[in-house]
């Protein structure tokens, strides 16, 4: 399988920080909408039509939440709507709330996106290297986060059986008690087994399940290639939009015209790669 | 000597980072800016860990605190706000050492992401909560000793986390830091910011006592 998911890490990361960087530096909408859409487009690959759509209901209200609480802290801007204590409200504050709010919006969506493909274990080998002694602490707990919380229940549900501690809170402290109590023996037994294990040796190789091809090699290069595309626009003409006095788009240049295509491919192309895999997936089992 | 030139080298780079964003996007920079210095913050902190050679019991031990704390966001689920997350990172402090303390925070922030959702806001939390165990650590003795030292520090902990989160709402808002917004985003999350600091002088005050028993008993026990 050839997903986009299953890249090494380091060009997952890359990916990732290319989008979300250019993303946090864009004001103009065009960049946004597009940026959005790569994303929307992504997140229904992954989770299919019905949850994403359970999921943006959320987002929408970050969106509005952001978009009308411009105007109230920002009185820049030459039309004006009305008044408020005798402060301005004025159309410009409210486009550019909106617009700041597609920006959040268009964030957040590419970090669920992050959060669906990047788990721990992608976290790890990116880190391990350079924080070998670290990233075994957060494996280890990564482990330990589901085994306290079933001790958790076990205990809570065991003391509200018997009719110990009537006050939730009370019984909760109790439980929390006795998991750390139980968690810290585990502790010691469990560094002194890795102890004999032979932890801290000499020449210990460490396993990881992903390969860095010479596909990630030519994907990182096409990442940065649209990046290139992309930026000299952005740090030039400001992303071509200017907000205050009056909301006014630049005239596109051919930079502007060149940077706006490729972020619009570097956006779409983790979706391409999903549903060309669905659609081969799907033709080789018409075969069968 | 090499130690030396590299951590100098990270402390250099935080002031460069902000030259090279404002030089180059002026105010638009501030959110980016600040997710890279907070982290570049953060990594000293890292780097000595790895440096020293610590001990396997040392490494579980750091596990299960952050664990322990990540894990009591959902132990607590059903009260809302109402988490042992800074108690936890405080009293490993306490009894671990300042530095220790820090990491425990910072990975708290990491592990707890992959439950509840790694976002933009997560270095913020790796340094705030890193911060204020790093503080608990310095000033251990008096924490351990006195009650009334102990529940100021947790109210102090609680303002202390909701401001620095407040800031990051304020300079994410805007895409640049405004003090409007600042005290707006303070005054929002004031319920908010009363039950933290409630809800962390209640289980600094009830964990306190029990942690250091487990301590002790274990510092006896095992020889730690």
């Amino acid at each position: 399988m050839n997903t986009f998911r299953n890249f090494h890490p380091l060009t997952l990361a890359g990916y990732f920080l290319s989008v979300i960087g250019i993303s946090i530096f864009t004001f103009n909408p065009i960049y946004l909408l597009s940026g959005l859409f790569g994303s929307l487009l992504f997140l229904i690959t992954l989770m299919g039509f019905r949850k994403m759509f359970a999921h943006l209901r959320f987002y929408f209200l970050i969106f509005l939440i952001v978009t009308f609480t411009n105007p109230v802290f920002s009185h820049n801007g030459a039309t004006v709507l009305f008044f408020i204590n005798d402060n301005r409200v004025t159309l410009e504050a409210l486009i550019y709330g909106a617009v700041l709010g597609l920006m959040i919006t268009e964030v957040l969506l590419w970090f669920k996106c992050f959060n669906l493909v990047f788990d721990s274990e992608r976290l790890l080998c990116l880190f391990g290297k350079t924080f070998p002694k670290l990233a075994l602490v957060v494996s280890i707990a990564l482990g330990f986060v589901p085994q306290f919380i079933r001790t958790f229940k076990s205990i809570n549900s065991t003391q509200k059986a018997l009719g110990f501690s009537k006050r939730r809170v009370q019984r909760y402290l109790t439980s929390f008690s006795a998991v750390i109590t139980r968690s810290m023996e585990g502790a010691i037994i469990t560094s002194d087994s890795m102890k004999c294990r032979g932890y801290g040796l000499k020449n210990r190789t460490y396993f990881s399940r992903f390969r860095f091809t010479a596909y990630d090699v030519l994907y990182i290069l096409i990442f940065f290639v649209l990046l290139i595309c992309t930026l000299p626009a952005l740090f030039l003409g400001q992303s071509g939009v200017s907000f205050y006095p009056y909301v006014k788009f630049e005239m596109p240049t051919f930079f502007t015209v060149l940077s706006l295509l490729s972020f619009t491919v570097l956006a779409m192309i983790p979706s391409f790669f999903e549903v060309k895999e669905g659609i081969r997936w799907k033709y080789l089992i018409s075969k069968i | 000597m090499k130690k030396i030139l590299k951590f100098s080298i990270i402390i250099l780079l935080i002031p460069l980072t902000v030259l090279l964003g404002i030089c180059l996007y002026g105010n638009q920079s501030y959110p980016a800016v600040a997710i890279i210095v907070v982290l570049l913050a953060c990594v000293p902190f890292f780097m000595s860990f790895e440096e020293r050679s610590a001990t396997t019991r040392k490494i579980v031990m750091l596990a299960v605190m952050t664990a322990l704390s990540a894990a009591g966001r959902f132990m607590f689920a059903p009260i809302p706000f109402f988490k042992p997350v800074t108690a936890v990172v405080v009293i490993s402090a306490m009894y671990f050492g300042a530095e220790f303390g820090f990491l425990t925070g910072a990975l708290s922030a990491v592990v707890s992401g992959f439950y509840f959702g790694q976002g933009p806001w997560t270095p913020f939390q790796m340094f705030s909560w890193g911060i204020i165990g790093f503080l608990a650590g310095l000033l251990s003795e008096p924490l351990i000793r006195s009650k009334i030292f102990l529940t100021i520090y947790a109210a102090f902990a609680g303002l202390a986390y909701s401001v620095l989160m407040d800031v990051w709402t304020a300079m994410w808002g805007e895409g640049a830091f405004s003090m409007s917004r600042f005290f707006a985003a303070i005054g929002t999350a004031l319920p908010v910011t009363a039950v933290y600091v409630v809800s962390n002088i209640i289980f600094l005050l009830i964990l306190t006592p029990l942690f250091g028993k487990k301590i002790e008993r274990l510092k006896i026990k095992y020889g730690i």
